[in-house]
């Protein structure tokens, strides 16, 4: 469980306290993360079909809807934006109310942005499997369900800046920069990709440019950017101890700003060379970002892992890290010319996706939704589901993962020997995809398990409103029964 | 970082940065770029696509095929694409100026597709029918052509029907053993198809440029790329001789 208060608060007075603060979340909380849970099953089950699909190639081929060119952007989608984006939003404007010691301010907003959010993925998500994809990796959907997607980021991060606006505390918090550098990226990536490629769209290769700084702003600094935000929070709450230093978190935050959207190219790509020269210069200032949080991190929690991987909830946020720092460096790794050269187009472009995506944010969102429901609406969900939940993710997460990662290196390796044919290099990697597939039913399995979880809480309110409703048609009927009486009395007494 | 208003002005502007430096600035480069004549053709480089094709790239996007083939030919020393005989020289921002989408790929879950219609005997006019044949039968089910290839079967672009006065229809495909349709009955491709494989066939990068030259043999001491004026012309047409048709999945 995570401790409640955070730290050194100075409040003002007539600030609202810690429990109003988490109240004003309760329909935020119910309507965003029963939406996403939904995503992240149908997403997963979707990935799953994905993966099966390329150990049995034939299977269901006759079916357009369920051709593999369409599956696995449409369940990429959905995980990224039904689940993780519409899950991160919630959490992040809670932490970010939290930080700021006051109450969610339009929750009204939030929830026409939620409606307006979930349209947009369902549009997209029946888009892209109806044959209707842009064939832009993270910009597949059409362009009016992504239309849908920015409105509906715009309406929940102006509540965010709002609320943040309407502060009590006069501290900041590294949390709450993330949460509102999250409110704003999306909206930002989302918008300006959405106006450049309006019409036809840029000229040549300026499309791929645009595609990636989409997609890495929108991997880095949205989604990213929620999950640094979770585990800042999260970290030392759960080590009882401050975080190491703020200056180093100031430093890390304005280097992902400035540089992470830079870093957008590689050796070999057949742009301007000066424009490969520029990004990879991105490269290295944006791995400045990230040796400040991993060194932050490092001495926040020094001496004391074995403490953090002691609960569930520190072993989630523990790996979330671990695989943030692992990803950022592994892409940074094969940035350059050498590893460039071997480990470009294998199944580590898949494994360093789910390193960030599956690792740092899916985990590090999982260890704080059950905390945040409970702080919310007043019900826990059942401690035994959560546990398993959360061992069940982490085993799904690494078994995709990992493999996939291992088996891109022998994929590359045996790729860079021109004598290898191309299917058998592919061959020589499948058994590690399996793995993977086996990790994807691991992780279906876990958010069945999460989705049964959220199903008793649902209950549980269900069933404390019929209670409500019953408490106060108790007194009515007395009320009628008395007033009957009285009827009674006064026609016998005119009677009589 | 204690105003709002500063700190929201201050991310848009890094943000903002980001967006005039690695987008607008090579916007206005490659958008200026202009194709190059070809002197010995009177065309331009590159080519717009005949309708066809272009109905065939929007059937290769909606079907998703870039979520497993690139169209990138790396340089030399960058990856071994051009060992691999995937093109003859490196993938250049001209290569692309009038493709729309423009699919580079992330991951090659199957073969690169940048120059897929020179690899089977291009320049030879009697391969073109051969070439449809094989991709055809490929689309419908790739094993037919690629023993334990783990491409998908597009069975739904084409049409199983009656055979009509006992003979089979010209474009009806040639299967054997388990993938020949119930006797009486024809695999032929729908439109769909046809234009998938027109598309394909239109995917050449072969024109030497002056900032990818075709590295030639010496030959009477002659270099290709150094006949190109102005930098931005054409030196020639390369035009990729491979006599013996070869699948072209095999590498």
């Amino acid at each position: 469980m995570i401790p409640t208060a955070s730290t050194s608060p100075s409040p003002v007075s007539s600030a609202p306290g810690i429990a109003d603060v988490d109240a004003s979340f309760r329909s935020v909380a119910l309507f965003m993360l029963a939406k996403a849970t939904f995503w992240l099953i149908a997403g997963s089950l979707l990935l799953l079909l994905t993966s099966v699909k390329l150990h049995a190639p034939a299977m269901m081929s006759n079916v357009a809807w369920l051709t593999y060119g369409r599956l696995a952007p449409a369940g990429w989608d959905a995980l990224v934006y039904g689940f993780a984006g519409q899950a991160g939003f919630a959490i992040g404007l809670w932490l970010l109310a939290r930080a700021s010691m006051q109450r969610l301010q339009a929750p009204l907003l939030v929830l026409a942005g939620a409606v307006c959010w979930n349209i947009g993925v369902l549009a997209g998500t029946i888009g892209i499997l109806a044959g209707y994809s842009t064939g832009r990796e993270l910009l597949e959907m059409p362009a009016g369900a992504m239309v849908c997607l920015v409105v509906g980021a715009g309406l929940i991060g102006a509540a965010g800046w709002i609320t943040y606006a309407a502060r009590t505390r006069t501290e900041t918090y590294p949390s709450a920069w993330f949460v509102l550098l999250a409110l704003i990226s999306f909206v930002w990536f989302g918008s300006v990709a959405l106006m450049m490629f309006a019409g036809d769209g840029p000229r040549g290769v300026i499309q791929v440019l645009v595609q990636r700084w989409y997609a890495n702003g929108v991997l880095k600094l949205w989604l990213g950017g929620l999950s640094l935000a979770v585990i800042f929070h999260t970290l030392p709450q759960l080590l009882n101890r401050p975080l190491a230093s703020r200056q180093l978190s100031l430093i890390a935050f304005w280097c992902l700003v400035f540089f992470t959207p830079w870093a957008v190219t590689a050796h070999g790509d057949p742009f301007p060379r000066w424009i490969v020269s520029v990004g990879m210069a991105g490269h290295f200032l944006a791995a400045i970002a990230l040796v400040a949080i991993a060194l932050n991190w490092w001495k926040t929690a020094e001496g004391a892992g074995r403490t953090l991987f002691a609960s569930p909830v520190g072993r989630l946020i523990g790996i979330a890290a671990l695989a943030y720092v692992a990803a950022g460096l592994l892409a940074f790794f094969v940035s350059f010319r050498g590893p460039a050269s071997w480990a470009r187009f294998t199944w580590i472009h898949h494994g360093l996706d789910w390193l960030l995506v599956g690792g740092a944010v899916t985990l590090s969102f999982f260890a704080v939704i059950p905390d945040f429901l409970l702080r919310a609406t007043g019900r826990s969900l059942s401690p035994g589901l959560v546990r398993l939940h959360a061992t069940l993710s982490l085993v799904g997460v690494l078994l995709i993962g990992l493999p996939l990662l291992i088996g891109g290196l022998l994929q590359g390796s045996r790729l860079a020997d021109p004598s290898v044919a191309f299917l058998d290099a592919l061959r020589s990697s499948m058994h590690l995809v399996r793995l993977s597939s086996l990790g994807l039913v691991v992780f279906l399995l876990a958010q069945g398990v999460f989705g049964l979880a959220l199903v008793g809480l649902f209950r549980s309110l269900a069933s404390e409103c019929v209670a409500t409703l019953k408490s106060w048609s108790v007194p009515i009927s007395n009320a009628n029964a008395n007033a009957n009486a009285n009827a009674r009395n006064r026609t016998a007494g005119v009677r009589s | 970082m204690n105003s709002t208003p500063l700190l929201f002005l201050g991310i848009l502007v890094a943000l903002a940065s980001s967006w005039w430096g690695i987008l607008v600035a090579p916007s206005l480069q490659v958008g200026n770029t202009p194709t190059i004549l070809l002197k010995e053709t009177g065309q331009h480089y590159p080519p717009n696509r005949p309708g066809l094709a272009q109905q065939g790239a929007a059937i290769y996007l909606s079907e998703g095929c870039n979520t497993c083939h690139s169209q990138l030919v790396r340089p030399e020393g960058f990856g071994i694409d051009l060992a691999r005989g995937w093109g003859k020289r490196r993938t250049v921002a001209q290569d692309y100026l009038r493709d729309s989408p423009v699919l580079l790929g992330t991951v090659r879950i199957g073969p690169d597709l940048t120059n897929i219609g020179y690899r089977m005997g291009a320049g030879d006019t009697n391969a073109q029918p051969v070439m449809v044949a094989y991709h055809l039968k490929h689309l419908y089910h790739p094993r037919t052509v690629a023993a334990g290839s783990v491409m998908p079967a597009y069975p739904y672009l084409f049409e199983q029907r009656p055979i009509v006065a006992g003979a089979l229809s010209p474009h009806a495909l040639k299967l054997e053993g388990a993938f020949a349709p119930p006797a009486g009955y024809e695999i032929v491709p729908k439109p769909e198809a046809t234009a998938l494989v027109a598309y394909l066939l239109s995917l050449r990068s072969g024109i030497s440029l002056a900032e990818a030259p075709i590295p030639q043999p010496p030959t009477n001491g002659v270099d290709t790329a150094s006949a190109s004026t102005n930098g931005m012309s054409a030196a020639s047409t390369a035009t990729p001789t491979n006599p013996t048709p070869a699948p072209p999945s095999s590498r």
